[in-house]
């Protein structure tokens, strides 16, 4: 229902700017900037901090909840958005689609804090069209107290000593994932035969699984009433904070990174408004700010000094850095190959 | 002249009927041509919508109609229990005090008034591992229950928040029921026995069969019960079409799905009034 009701809402948004109701001015002479983010994705000191150093400029912010809905606002004809962050497969079929501004790095004071991470980025190693604003891991929460031994690999998901102590994460490209990182292949895999593989190991460990679930596994997990569960880095971060016994760990077999990432849309009248905006969420001080609001890892060495210590120690927030050397981004896919991904998920969802 | 022609329109009351043809057109209508549209073409290259079958001929495929009869079989235990439970329920209400019976018909109305998520997700709490029920088990002494992530707590669920449906119709028709034929029936001899299968029950027929439609119908289209209660682990028809429209994006395909549900649906309708219909003749069950 939620989910039907946020496509409505996007539907809605979609057509604000089709009205041409939000122009580039406001009446006092302003530069609208329209920046469409997720929801709650930015400490909201950020914005009227923004707008008071940059008295010219006003950030409108629209929000969405997923790359795909992202992608139909941003390209849609007529849009009026300037600013998006959509994570990096999306970037890539942006790039791929010839969507997106070349960010002019010299006008960019703060791009040297990122500079490092960029090079991380197989989808963008330049930075050319877009520079990191969070990334973070899919990984296992695991309650220690509950499994009584420390967990360093997706087996674990797949053991029948944690039968009905296992959740599984509701969605296509993240479940089917784990299982390909559990077979030893690619993530990104356009192999028919692995992805059989793949949706039959799913379905062998379909008994054991205590249930199936996206936002809901968090208070499971939180409550105690599961061991196990594949979750996002900013979710398991989430969790332990209200729940000591939990940890998270990146398996050694790897997983998946992601990173979202700010670019500006090539449709924009404001460039230069915008990439000023950008620069400013680059500004430790200000990633720092967003980081602990929001719980996802910044890819600024500089800001994570400034965040607050308890949260350092956080192993999803800030995981050690050899642990993310085994990860793999998702690469954007064709509509077909996708379609091997979702019949592979539905054999799963329906046996 | 003008406002003759006013009057007349008035006079006709054909007028009063336009907002009401004017929704029907936009809410009922228009989606409804929007599935068959969507069910019986497939987005080509190009953006070109071509016609074809092959949603359709895929929703009927055995995959999907695993689903499919899951989803009957599920509603159909939902609509049994909600009759056994429903039905002596509705009779006890309909020999209550008038007054007895309005507080007591208000109190199955009452949940009814918060939102059935919300209320399916107070459920959630109760029936967790670590929630009140359990809580309370293992006070007495007991082991924990899994009540949760089972079938028996979908089939709670439906049961749960679908049993107002059943008693209503059931309620209402007892209460308009001419209680001078059941005198006359213990007058002509018949026992309690008797007069409750050759005289109740078919007298009540009518709301039986608008029950179990009410019942069955959103039992088994229901797609938020199995997510919340079930745990995703049964898939019903409901989150098979919600799923092909928000999680894969194939609008094409879900409508096909809904066709095939709408299908299902119209049958169904027919089935029960012809049951109904052939029922006044005052023949058993």
């Amino acid at each position: 229902m939620k989910k039907f009701f946020c496509v409505l809402l996007a539907g809605l948004l979609l057509t604000v700017p089709l009205c041409g109701c939000a122009a580039n001015e406001t009446a006092d002479g302003r530069t609208v900037v329209h920046f469409l983010n997720w929801g709650d994705y930015i400490d909201p000191t950020v914005i009227p901090l923004f707008e008071e150093e940059n008295p010219d400029i006003k950030i409108n912010i629209t929000t969405v909840p997923s790359n795909e809905e992202m992608y139909v606002i941003a390209t849609t004809e007529g849009t009026q958005i300037d600013i998006i962050v959509p994570s990096e497969y999306m970037i890539q079929r942006l790039m791929l689609e010839d969507r997106l501004a070349e960010l002019d790095h010299s006008k960019m004071e703060n791009y040297k804090y990122v500079e490092d991470f960029v090079k991380t980025c197989t989808y963008d190693p330049t930075g050319q069209y877009s520079v990191p604003y969070t990334w973070g891991t899919f990984g296992l929460l695991y309650n220690i107290e509950m499994t009584g031994e420390e967990i360093d690999s997706w087996d674990a998901l797949f053991d029948p000593k944690y039968e009905n102590q296992i959740l599984m994460y509701d969605s296509i490209r993240d479940s089917v994932g784990l299982a390909l990182i559990e077979l030893g292949y690619s993530i990104n895999t356009k192999n028919q035969q692995e992805l059989d593989e793949a949706a039959e190991l799913l379905i062998e460990q379909k008994p054991l699984v205590l249930a199936y679930g996206t936002d809901d596994l968090r208070m499971t997990m939180i409550n105690g009433s599961a061991a196990l569960a594949p979750l996002y880095a900013g979710d398991a971060a989430y969790c332990m904070m209200d729940n000591p016994d939990l940890r998270y760990v990146i398996p050694r077999e790897g997983a998946n990174i992601f990173v979202d990432g700010m670019c500006i849309l090539n449709t924009t009248d404001v460039y230069d408004a915008a990439l000023r905006f950008i620069d400013f969420m680059m500004r430790p001080d200000i990633a720092a700010l967003n980081a602990e609001y929001n719980c996802y890892s910044t890819p600024e060495d500089a800001a994570l000094e400034l965040v607050d210590p308890e949260l350092l120690e956080n192993t999803a927030f800030n995981p050690p850095k050899e642990d993310t050397e085994n990860c793999e981004y998702y690469e954007h896919l064709e509509k077909n190959i996708l379609r091997m991904y979702e019949d592979a998920w539905m054999k799963v969802k329906i046996a | 002249m003008k406002n003759r022609e006013l009057r007349n329109v008035m006079d006709s009351r054909k007028v009063f009927a336009l907002p009401y043809i004017a929704w029907i057109a936009i809410f009922t209508a228009a989606p409804l041509i929007l599935i068959l549209l969507y069910a019986f073409t497939e987005t080509g290259s190009g953006g070109v919508m071509v016609l074809t079958a092959e949603n359709l001929a895929r929703a009927f495929s055995s995959l999907y109609m695993t689903v499919f009869w899951r989803s009957v079989w599920m509603a159909f235990i939902a609509t049994v229990i909600c009759l056994l439970l429903g039905y002596p329920v509705a009779y006890m209400l309909s020999r209550m005090k008038p007054n007895r019976a309005a507080v007591i018909s208000i109190l199955f109305v009452l949940p009814m008034w918060m939102n059935f998520l919300l209320r399916t997700y107070a459920w959630r709490t109760l029936l967790d591992n670590a929630g009140i029920i359990n809580q309370g088990l293992m006070a007495l002494g007991f082991e924990p229950v899994q009540f949760l992530y089972t079938e028996g707590a979908i089939i709670f669920g439906l049961v749960y928040n679908f049993l107002p449906f059943m008693i209503l119709p059931i309620y209402s028709v007892f209460q308009k029921m001419d209680i001078s034929c059941i005198q006359a029936a213990q007058d002509l001899g018949a026992n309690k026995w008797q007069t409750f299968w050759r005289v109740t029950l078919p007298l009540s027929k009518g709301g039986i069969v608008s029950g179990i439609t009410m019942v069955f119908m959103p039992a088994m289209t229901t797609f938020v019960i199995t997510r919340l209660l079930g745990g995703s682990h049964f898939m019903m028809y409901g989150d098979l079409i919600e799923m092909e429209f928000l999680l894969m994006s194939e609008w094409n395909f879900g409508s096909a799905l809904a066709v095939v549900m709408l299908i299902l649906t119209i049958v169904f309708m027919w089935l029960m009034r012809k049951y109904d219909k052939e029922g006044e003749g005052g023949a058993l069950m």
